[in-house]
């Protein structure tokens, strides 16, 4: 009987699933990796032919130079998330939850962990740009308690939080909605939730100015 | 004896799996896409190196005083957009699953890491101030997501890596290494566990540039 059990386990644990001759996680990883390297071979070629156009306008005209540089600067800009950008996505409200009786105290109150968790789980769905209540998440935003606050870009923000995210509105809502996924876990914990899709959102440019005194570009020796 | 016989049974389970695995030899679709998925590494490659090229010839061309201002809005960028490889001080941080052996009723998930874990870590190197971040050798940039898949977690839905997860952040050490440290902190409620964490300050490390190129298909810039 336990020896059943056992084996039994061992299938649960291992589901068996063999489609293409390899075992069910790593086909699903080679397929994942295939349309990945796809569409990013696709944007290298484009930078390519982008910063190719780019050296022959600095060769050509007196002004090509820096047109050059600030037409560089442009798609820079957009990729480290400077950039307002507009384009479809979803809008997710998160509040505290106030008791309805006597005390006004939130029955519970969202952590930063909270909207860590989300924000990650929504570019893990292909989001491309994500901000919080206004802040725009770059490569070195923090989500993160500081006193009473959460700060966000050493900016405080308090709720209700907003997470407005670009991206395949399909794919991203989804996601948000597997049983014991991100949104599904905020709601047990009594946290009111609500989600909004839009053909069309914008989410806005970083603003800051990031303090970046310790990180150089490797010189390119010999180039 | 009933625990000993759920053993066996785990066994023979185990080793069905792998007599199943071995017997079923990879068919053409399988090996068509482990070899395109190769293909297309390669092509990656040389493609990064020509960006990388093309870019390099471009500053040649832009280099001019003229143009100080939009060179330096252009470092900025680039090292948000993690367009190019970074040097300098910060700290390596290495994470490493539990190893106490575990007692009959402990929940062994709670002494395994999680993507979560990696996530609150990442999220503390930003908040001290990290400049670039990688783990295990792959760059982290605003729209990095990690998800856990079985044992392993998958980085930008793309990179599959396994403990030990090394993380490598350009910052300074002191502030990095004491905001990691700090009591009550994301070390310290690790090391809880028994995770296994490591903060070692370096004096100089290398971040590579973000493998690919982010694209952006949905989000477009606003005009």
């Amino acid at each position: 009987m336990s020896l059943i059990l056992g084996v039994l386990l061992t299938f649960q644990l291992r589901t068996t699933s063999v489609v293409a001759g390899l075992p069910y996680d790593e086909s699903e990883q080679l397929t994942l990796e295939y349309n990945n390297l796809t569409k990013e071979n696709a944007g290298l070629e484009a930078e390519a032919a982008a910063l190719q156009k780019q050296i022959d306008t600095a060769q050509a005209g007196k002004y090509g130079a820096l047109q050059a540089a600030e037409s560089e600067l442009k798609e820079d800009d957009l990729a480290a998330g400077f950039t307002a950008v507009t384009g479809p996505g979803v809008q997710i409200t998160l509040n505290n939850v106030t008791a309805g009786t006597s005390a006004n105290a939130p029955v519970y109150v969202n952590r930063d962990e909270d909207l860590l968790n989300l924000v990650n789980e929504l570019f893990a769905s292909g989001a491309e740009a994500v901000s919080i209540n206004g802040q725009r998440i770059i490569a070195t935003s923090e989500i993160r308690l500081a006193g009473a606050n959460i700060d966000v870009n050493l900016q405080p923000i308090a709720p209700p939080f907003v997470v407005s995210a670009i991206g395949n509105t399909k794919l991203m809502v989804q996601d948000l909605n597997l049983p014991g996924g991100v949104l599904s876990f905020l709601q047990d914990l009594g946290i009111s939730v609500s989600v909004k899709e839009e053909s069309k959102m914008v989410v806005p440019g970083y603003t800051g100015h990031p303090d970046l005194s310790y990180a150089h570009p490797v010189t390119h020796s010999g180039g | 004896m009933a625990l000993a016989a759920v053993i066996l049974g785990l066994a023979l389970g185990l080793q069905f799996r792998y007599a199943t695995r071995v017997a079923a030899s990879p068919d053409s679709q399988a090996a068509w896409l482990v070899n395109s998925v190769d293909q297309m590494q390669q092509e990656r490659t040389r493609l990064e190196a020509q960006v990388n090229s093309l870019r390099r010839q471009l500053d040649d061309l832009t280099n001019d005083t003229r143009m100080a201002g939009v060179q330096h809005d252009l470092e900025v960028a680039r090292i948000e957009a993690g367009v190019e490889a970074l040097t300098g001080p910060g700290v390596t941080v290495t994470l490493n699953d539990s190893a106490q052996p575990f007692t009959v009723g402990q929940n062994p998930n709670l002494y395994v890491l999680h993507d979560v874990d990696v996530l609150e870590v990442l999220n503390e190197i930003k908040a001290a101030g990290g400049e670039a971040i990688a783990l295990n050798g792959h760059r982290l940039l605003a729209g990095s997501s990690i998800r856990c898949i079985g044992p392993a977690i998958l980085i930008d839905q793309t990179a599959r890596v396994t403990p030990p997860y090394v993380i490598t952040a350009i910052g300074n050490p002191d502030t990095l290494a004491g905001a990691l440290n700090m009591r009550g902190g994301v070390v310290d409620s690790l090391t809880f566990w028994g995770i296994r964490v490591s903060v070692q300050k370096t004096a100089q490390l290398t971040i590579p540039a973000y493998q690919g190129a982010e694209t952006f298909t949905y989000a477009k810039p606003e005009q």
